[in-house]
Parts: C-alpha cells; sequence; structure tokens
C-alpha cells in the first residue's frame, strides 16, 4: 500500500512539482514550436507520452541488464538514442495508419519527438533509478509535458487576439508567458518531499 | 576571391546573421539549462563545438557513401559517437564541468542544431565547408548562451564566479551586485537564477533582436520607398 | 558486385559500418581514459584540497591510515592529510573529514589550518578555509546544506566560533552540530601535527581502541585516588578508574596503572603500563579488553592477557602464568588483581547507581508480577528489590509498559524505577529506561518527579508532545508508587 501511495507521489511530484518543461529545462523546442491549435498540441503529447513510455520500459532494462554488467555504461547514449528512433519511427508508422488526418497535422513535430530532450532526458536519467521509480519518472514526466503544453496552447489561443507589441510578436511573448507559468509552477515547490517518504 | 568570400561567409554567418540561438531559435534546452553560470555556459559552449564540429567534418566525408534511406539514422549514431567521445573526455579531464552540466552533455545528441546542420549543410557541402560551418555554429552558440548566462549570473547572483568549473584558473569571485566584502548587501534578484528568470531573459533577448531586425526593416522599406520615389521622380523628370 | 547495388544491402553494410566503428572509437578512447585516471589519480591532491588555497601546493601526507574520534555528536573520520608546502617546509595541514549521515547524506568537508597553534592557544586557533564537500541533507537547494555552509564560512571569517554551538542556526541543527565536531578533531590532529609532534596520526585512545566501534564515551572518575602497592613480583601503581559509556547504553568501568619491577637479566627496572577494561558484577568479573601502553621486551604476557579475555585462564590460577616471561606477567596480573579488587569494591548494581551514594545493598523480593491494564496502557511490573540504604530502605521495580500509539502500532517500552521515603512522602530516587522509544518526552516528566517539581498525582502536568507515552509511563509509575505504600505497611 505504502508503495502504491509512495508511486502515486512520484508521479505527481514529476508532474507538477518538479515539471519537465518550467522546471528542468527540457522539450522546450517543441513547446515554443506548439502553436495555438490545441488539438494538435494535446495530440503531440499523447505521442510523446507513448515514446517516453515506452522508451522507459525498453532502455531501463538495457541499460542495467546489458550494459552494466558488461560495463558499457559509456554506450548508453548511442543504444538509448538508437531505440528511441525506432520507436518514433514506429509510432509513426502505426498513426499513419489509424490516422491520417492526425499524421497530417502533426507533421513536422511526430520526427521531432526523436530529438525531444525530454524523452532522451527522461531515459538517461533513469539509470541512477530503481525501475519503479524510473516509470514513475516517465510517466510524470510525459503528463507534465501534456499538461503544460495543454495550458500553453490554450494561452496561446488567446495571445492571438491580444495587443502584443510588434518586437514580442510571436516566440518572445510565448517564452515570457512560459516565465510566468514557471514562477506559478515554482510555488508547488517542496510540497512533496520525496525524500521523506524514503523515496531517495 | 569568391571562393574565399564564400568560405568567410559560411564561417561568419552562424556567428551573427544565422545565429543558431538568437535567429533559428534552435537548442534552446541547454540555453536555459546552463546559463545559470557564466563558466557552466562556456563549457558548454566548447563541448557543443568539438561535437557539431567532428560530426559536420565525419558527415560531410560520408556523404557520397550514406544512402538517402538510412541517413537519418546514420546522423545520428555519428553524433552520438561524438557525444559520448565527448562525455568520456570531460569526464576524465574536466569532471566539475561534466558534474555541473550532468545530464545536458548526453542530450547533445538531439540538440536541434548539431543535427540541423548535418542534415541542411553537411551532407551537401565539402568537408572544409562543413567544418567552417561546424567552428561558426560553435562559436555563434557559444557566445549566444554565454550573453544570456552573463545577464542571467550578474542578476541572479549578483556576482561572476570563475574558478568553480575551470579548476585550473583560481576561484575568484566578482562582487557586481552583490556578494560585497563584510557586507550582506546585495541587489541581486534570485528570480533570474530560477528557470522562470531563463524564460524571461530569453524572451527578452529575443524581442529585443526582433525590435533591432524590425528596425532594420523599417530603414530598408524606407530606404526602398524613396529609392523607388527618387526613381520615379527621375523617370517623371526624364520624361520631361 | 552487384549485391552491394542493392539499397536494402547497402543500407545495412553502411550503418552497421558506422556503428562498428563508432563502438571501436569509443571503446578504445574509454581504455585510454580509464587508463589516464588510474595513472593521474594519486599524485595532485584532489579539487577540494586544491580550493582551500589557490596556487597553493599541497603534498599528501605519507603513511596517514585514517583516524577517528567520537565526539558529543558524531564519529568524524579524518580521510585524508595533505601538508601546505611553502618553500620546502609545512606552513598548515589540510583535511578532508567524513562526519557521518545526519539526515540523508554524508557531512563531508575540506579544510584548511595555516600558522602556529600550540595546546595553549588550541581554543582560538581557527581555520582558514573550508570547503563543503556534501552537507548532510539531500544537497543542492535544500536550504539546510546551505546553513552548514554558512557555518563553515562564519567560522572562517571569525563571526562564529567553532568550540561551541552559539553559532548555530535553525535549519539542519544537526548537521550543523556534526560539522562542529569534525572541525574540532581536525584541529586537535593540526596542533599535534604543525608542532612537529605527531607524524604519526592521531591515535584513537586506549579505551576507543579496546572498545572499537562501540565506544560513546568515557570520564574520569574524580573520587578515585590512587592506588599503590607492592608485591613480591612488583610494585604498581593505579593511576585512574574510568567509567565509560559504550553505545549500547552500558556502563563499565576501566583502570590505567603501571606496573614496575626489576629485570632477573640486566637488573634494571622494567615498567609495563595497561590500560584495563572490566565489567560484570561483583561474583564475576570478566577482562573485556586491554591496551598496553609502555611495553617491555619480554612480552609474552601478552599471551596470558588474551587468556584472561578470552575467559580459558582465571585470574585466581597462579600457575597458569606464562614461562619466558613470568617476571613481567606476575608483575602484570598483581596489578590487575589490584584493579579487579577495586573493581569489586566499587561495584554498583544498576539498582545502586540510581540511589547513588546512598545506596548499601539490594536483594530480589519473592514477587508475584503485577500486571493491569489502564485507560492509558498495560502494563507489567515484573520484579521488586528491596533496597537497603544508609538512611533506611527503599523499593525498586522492574516494568514493561505497552500503549498503541496514533499510528496504530502497539510501543513497548522497558524500566526500573527506585523509590523511598515514607508511605505519605514517597521520593523517586531514580529510573533508567532499558527499552526505550523515540517519543521520548516523558523523560522530562519524570525528571520532574524525581525532583519533586511535579506531583505523579497531578494529571494535568503530564508532558505534552508525547502524551500517550507520558500517561503510559505515569500509570505505571502510579502502579508502583501504590505497591510500595502498601509493602510499608507489612
Amino acid at each position: 500500500m505504502a508503495y502504491i501511495v509512495s508511486f502515486i507521489l512520484a508521479i505527481v511530484s514529476y508532474m507538477v512539482i518538479d515539471n519537465v518543461i518550467l522546471s528542468r529545462y527540457f522539450g522546450i523546442c517543441s513547446f515554443i514550436g506548439v502553436g495555438n491549435k490545441v488539438k494538435s498540441a494535446v495530440g503531440m503529447g499523447l505521442a510523446v507520452t507513448f515514446v517516453t513510455m515506452m522508451a522507459a520500459l525498453v532502455c531501463w532494462p538495457i541499460y542495467t541488464f546489458i550494459l552494466v554488467p558488461a560495463k558499457m555504461q559509456y554506450m548508453d547514449t548511442i543504444v538509448f538514442i538508437l531505440v528511441i528512433a525506432s520507436l518514433v519511427q514506429m509510432v509513426g508508422f502505426f498513426i499513419k495508419k489509424k490516422s491520417i488526418s492526425l499524421y497530417k497535422t502533426l507533421g513536422i513535430y511526430l520526427p521531432l519527438i526523436t530529438t525531444n530532450c525530454a524523452v532522451l532526458g527522461v531515459v538517461q536519467n533513469n539509470t541512477a533509478y530503481d525501475f519503479g521509480r524510473s516509470m514513475a519518472n516517465a510517466l510524470g514526466t510525459s503528463l507534465g509535458f501534456v499538461l503544460v503544453i495543454f495550458l500553453f496552447a490554450c494561452i496561446r489561443v488567446r495571445l492571438e487576439g491580444a495587443n502584443v507589441p510588434k518586437a514580442f510578436k510571436g516566440v518572445p511573448i510565448a517564452l515570457i508567458v512560459a516565465g510566468l507559468m514557471a514562477i506559478v509552477f515554482m510555488g508547488l515547490g517542496g510540497m512533496i518531499d520525496l525524500g521523506s517518504w524514503g523515496l531517495i | 576571391m569568391d571562393q574565399k568570400q564564400s568560405k568567410l561567409r559560411v564561417f561568419l554567418d552562424p556567428l551573427l546573421k544565422a545565429n543558431p540561438l538568437f535567429v533559428m531559435v534552435l537548442g534552446t534546452c541547454p540555453a536555459l539549462a546552463v546559463t545559470t553560470s557564466l563558466e557552466s555556459a562556456i563549457g558548454m559552449g566548447l563541448l557543443f563545438t568539438f561535437v557539431v564540429f567532428f560530426s559536420n567534418l565525419i558527415i560531410s566525408a560520408l556523404r557520397k557513401i550514406i544512402p538517402d534511406e538510412v541517413r537519418t539514422p546514420c546522423y545520428i549514431v555519428v553524433i552520438a559517437t561524438f557525444v559520448t567521445v565527448v562525455k568520456i573526455l570531460s569526464s576524465t579531464f574536466l569532471p566539475e564541468l561534466y558534474n555541473s552540466l550532468g545530464v545536458f552533455v548526453s542530450l547533445l545528441v538531439v540538440n536541434c542544431i548539431v543535427l540541423g546542420r548535418a542534415e541542411a549543410f553537411a551532407s551537401q557541402n565539402t568537408v572544409v565547408d562543413s567544418m567552417l560551418d561546424g567552428v561558426g555554429n560553435g562559436i555563434g552558440y557559444t557566445w549566444a548562451i554565454a550573453a544570456i548566462a552573463l545577464v542571467r549570473e550578474v542578476l541572479g547572483a549578483g556576482t561572476l564566479t570563475f574558478g568553480k568549473v575551470f579548476t585550473f584558473i583560481p576561484k575568484v569571485t566578482l562582487p557586481i551586485l552583490g556578494g560585497f566584502k563584510n557586507s550582506d548587501f546585495s541587489m541581486a534578484m534570485p528570480v533570474f537564477k530560477s528557470s522562470a528568470g531563463g524564460f524571461l531573459v530569453l524572451g527578452i533577448a529575443l524581442a529585443i533582436i526582433a525590435a533591432v531586425n524590425n528596425h532594420k526593416e523599417q530603414k530598408a522599406k524606407e530606404a526602398a520607398r524613396a529609392a523607388k520615389a527618387a526613381a520615379a521622380a527621375a523617370a517623371k523628370g526624364g520624361n520631361n | 558486385m552487384n549485391i552491394l547495388k542493392n539499397t536494402y544491402v547497402k543500407c545495412a553494410l553502411v550503418l552497421s559500418c558506422i556503428c562498428v566503428a563508432s563502438a571501436g572509437l569509443i571503446g578504445g578512447l574509454n581504455a585510454v581514459a580509464e587508463y589516464y585516471k588510474e595513472t593521474h589519480k594519486s599524485t595532485e591532491a584532489p579539487a577540494h584540497i586544491k580550493a582551500l588555497k589557490s596556487g597553493a601546493n599541497f603534498v599528501e601526507v605519507e603513511n596517514f591510515t585514517p583516524t577517528s574520534f567520537t565526539g558529543n555528536n558524531t564519529k568524524s573520520t579524518i580521510t585524508a592529510v595533505y601538508a601546505l608546502m611553502e618553500g620546502g617546509k609545512p606552513t598548515g595541514y589540510a583535511y578532508e573529514v567524513n562526519c557521518g549521515k545526519p539526515v540523508k547524506t554524508d557531512v563531508v568537508f575540506s579544510v584548511l589550518f595555516e600558522g602556529p597553534a600550540t595546546e595553549a592557544t588550541k581554543n582560538s586557533v581557527k581555520p582558514s578555509a573550508i570547503n563543503l564537500v556534501e552537507g548532510g541533507m539531500m544537497g543542492g537547494d535544500a536550504g539546510y546544506d546551505v546553513n552548514v555552509a554558512k557555518l563553515g564560512d562564519s567560522i572562517v571569517a571569525g563571526t562564529a566560533s567553532m568550540n561551541d554551538e552559539s553559532g548555530v542556526v535553525s535549519g539542519g541543527t544537526k548537521s550543523q552540530k556534526f560539522l562542529l565536531d569534525g572541525l574540532q578533531f581536525a584541529r586537535t590532529d593540526y596542533v599535534a601535527r604543525i608542532n612537529g609532534g605527531s607524524v604519526t596520526p592521531v591515535e584513537k585512545t586506549p579505551l576507543e581502541e579496546i572498545y572499537g566501534d562501540n565506544f560513546k564515551s568515557s570520564t574520569e572518575d574524580t573520587t578515585f585516588t590512587k592506588l599503590t602497592g607492592t608485591t613480591d613480583n612488583c610494585s604498581y601503581e593505579i593511576t585512574t578508574r574510568y567509567e565509560v559509556t559504550l553505545k549500547n547504553s552500558t556502563v563499565t568501568t576501566a583502570y590505567a596503572g603501571e606496573t614496575s619491577f626489576t629485570d632477573p637479566e640486566e637488573g634494571g627496572t622494567n615498567k609495563v603500563a595497561i590500560v584495563a577494561a572490566f565489567s560484570g558484577d561483583k561474583t564475576t568479573v570478566t577482562l573485556d579488553g586491554y591496551k598496553l601502553t609502555k611495553n617491555t621486551g619480554y612480552n609474552d604476557y601478552k599471551t596470558w592477557l588474551e587468556k584472561i579475555k578470552a575467559g580459558t585462564v582465571s585470574f585466581d590460577d597462579e600457575s597458569a602464568v606464562e614461562t619466558g616471561s613470568t617476571y613481567s606477567t606476575k608483575a602484570v596480573r598483581d596489578m590487575l588483581l589490584a584493579m579487579r579488587q577495586d573493581y569489586i569494591a566499587n561495584y554498583k548494581s544498576e539498582i545502586g547507581k540510581l540511589y547513588g551514594a546512598d545506596y548499601v545493598s539490594d536483594v530480589a523480593d519473592e514477587f508475584t508480577a503485577l500486571a493491569a491494564t489502564t485507560s492509558h496502557c498495560s502494563y507489567e511490573i515484573s520484579k521488586r528489590y528491596t533496597v537497603t540504604l544508609t538512611s533506611g530502605t527503599g523499593k525498586a521495580y522492574e516494568a514493561t509498559t505497552s500503549f498503541q500509539d496514533p499510528e496504530g502500532e502497539t510501543d513497548v517500552m522497558k524500566f526500573i524505577a527506585a523509590f523511598s521515603g515514607t508511605a505519605t512522602d514517597v521520593k523517586l530516587n531514580g529510573y533508567k529506561f532499558t527499552k526505550n522509544i523515540s517519543w521520548d518526552d516523558y523523560k522530562g516528566y519524570v525528571d520532574g518527579v524525581k525532583a519533586g517539581t511535579t506531583s505523579l498525582d497531578d494529571e494535568g502536568a503530564v508532558h505534552t508532545g508525547s502524551t500517550l507515552s507520558t500517561n503510559a509511563v505515569r500509570d505505571t509509575l502510579l502502579a508502583m508508587r501504590a505497591d510500595y505504600i502498601a509493602s510499608l505497611g507489612e
């Protein structure tokens, strides 16, 4: 029971308190480029979630059971990125088959998931955790990513109609908005102390 | 002369006109993550230059051999190789830098700039050009993140600290807005050290650049209009 | 060659070639890096030592083995010592100290002491630089680490003292106290080392060596007067008696003494000095350990000492003295017998300690255990002792009490309580918990009862903060007191 609770707390912690984009600085390129289409933003968020979960599921055993015993930890980056690239290919294939429209809306962003810092970042960080915590990290990170992307897209819809000074139009104002969101999320800091739950 | 001009162009463009961070808005993740300290930013820039230089070199050298269908995986493997090389080298010779940059050294693999240059330039240009492009992008990116780091560290911590990451320099702390000897006075605003500050600084930097560009555009438009008007007047005058 | 024109084959070939090349490059580089790390590891002082004084030449002290010392709050270990060499001479020493784990991570720091220092000026010696490597909490943004670093910096700046806890601020007090212990230990070594004295590292005290990790602290018994004696074999002098507290809360006694005898061959005087630790009660005394602080050439008495310690030979057996160093062994034995005699004379049982100087003796009663359940706890008073005091008599009780804590767990406490006095004025002379729980605010309450400032009858005086445990203890004490009053009537 305690383990389940701590697992959920870890997910919440990674999702909201140590948010992947606003606090850990991953996935910013896709975050800025997401534009104001809420549906496609959420769609991409879900694709990232799927890729992250699968990648974490596959890469952690590879690291722990193959690379570490062979003392080849330095090969981790190459192995991880190849796994992620292949997963993205598979996801693209899958989406193309299932829903051509979604594939079209995602457009360039689908292969860009490969270069999304969040996926590789999560997988790299997981090498230091046990399996439970790494899955919590992956799930929490992806949910946090979807959450922030969704909020951001909603805000950008409003931003379209706002009277933004010319120099700030586009990326600069998006970054300032992200900064304000980061301040909001900063207020949640310290809410869950993973250490006191014995998770560190 | 033309050859040399264009080689110089290849090198100079990414420094200013086609700056990977400020103009193309690529590679933003490390630009926000490692810029809390000027030294770390310079260190990151150094590693980045190494990776982009060598990956450009190798990809350009192999560009005729790599088949089109597998080019992305091949590029990724090459880039990942050099990132691992840089990881090993930095953890051995510059362990403090490696520790302070953390996971972002590995994330150079998915740095949009590296992959972007490989795809857009190195795969289609000669080795020498690609090397120049690599160095140019490296320096361009380095000064860009160094500028952000300078602002963030001065405003956020009030001091500039050297010697923490590059341990062969003696550790020196320059008090600018705070950290004065024998005084607790500080005008530093810690918000700039946090992630929010990073977003704000980058946003404002991009806004400034956009403003400058807009101004230039305005001027160019006015100049063009004036030229057009002058030409029309001249034509009119000529018709008289 | 046509097969090479096939796209799939070409792709696979190119990709695999690149992969193999990359693996080779990285593997090779990794091997070189490992080799470099191995060969370059030892000579340079590590970064956190070099950072103490930039540009300075730090040379690792040779033949240094890590030494530990248990201070007020923790056991600190000096893991490395570096000499600050200026002009070919050491003008200071830098220490790498690990103070143990107050919360999550160890408190590890490096510190530099420079300049002259003596035992007399010790307390005014302060470090010239401190580098906190790990702070004790979770590192990074946790505020507590910052306070440990701040304390270190204030000590260096002179605004805080390392001699006491006045500079400790709230927010990680435990980690800061650990830092103070480590600094004091490093300074002690520095005072010895800078004066050329200890090229050998600071040694553990003999008692620390005897008890090892079990050792917590020791005090010299000031009421002890030197014991001298002369026998056929030697003349000895027992100089000190120590009360030693161990980590498992037991208290034992140790003695330091020196015995001298005439060398049978060369005629000079040989001396053997020894610190011996005893335990046991009046009927059986065992030698827990010993440390020879002064030796003679023929030292086969060590074999005899080992046998005594192991219990294969008894103190009283004169014939067991080893041949080969008969004279020295007899000399050592005579002194140990004298120590043992003093131990027996000085011995106070557990109960005796609760009564202090008043105590004469005690005897266990025939007692049927009293067990009951109250609204606060369930207790069982298992033993009762009748105690003879110089001022009269008293009774001591052993009891176990258990109660439900707010998390639903059953907490169990065991303690001994000593009573004396008349039926109308019952005194609690002392108490000792042999099984404790972590919420121990009840100690404050029981101390109040013992001092007489809190009345056992006063229900409102129960200490908040550990109300449940205090009420459990109180109920048990009330039951004990009731029995005591009843026994007075017998």
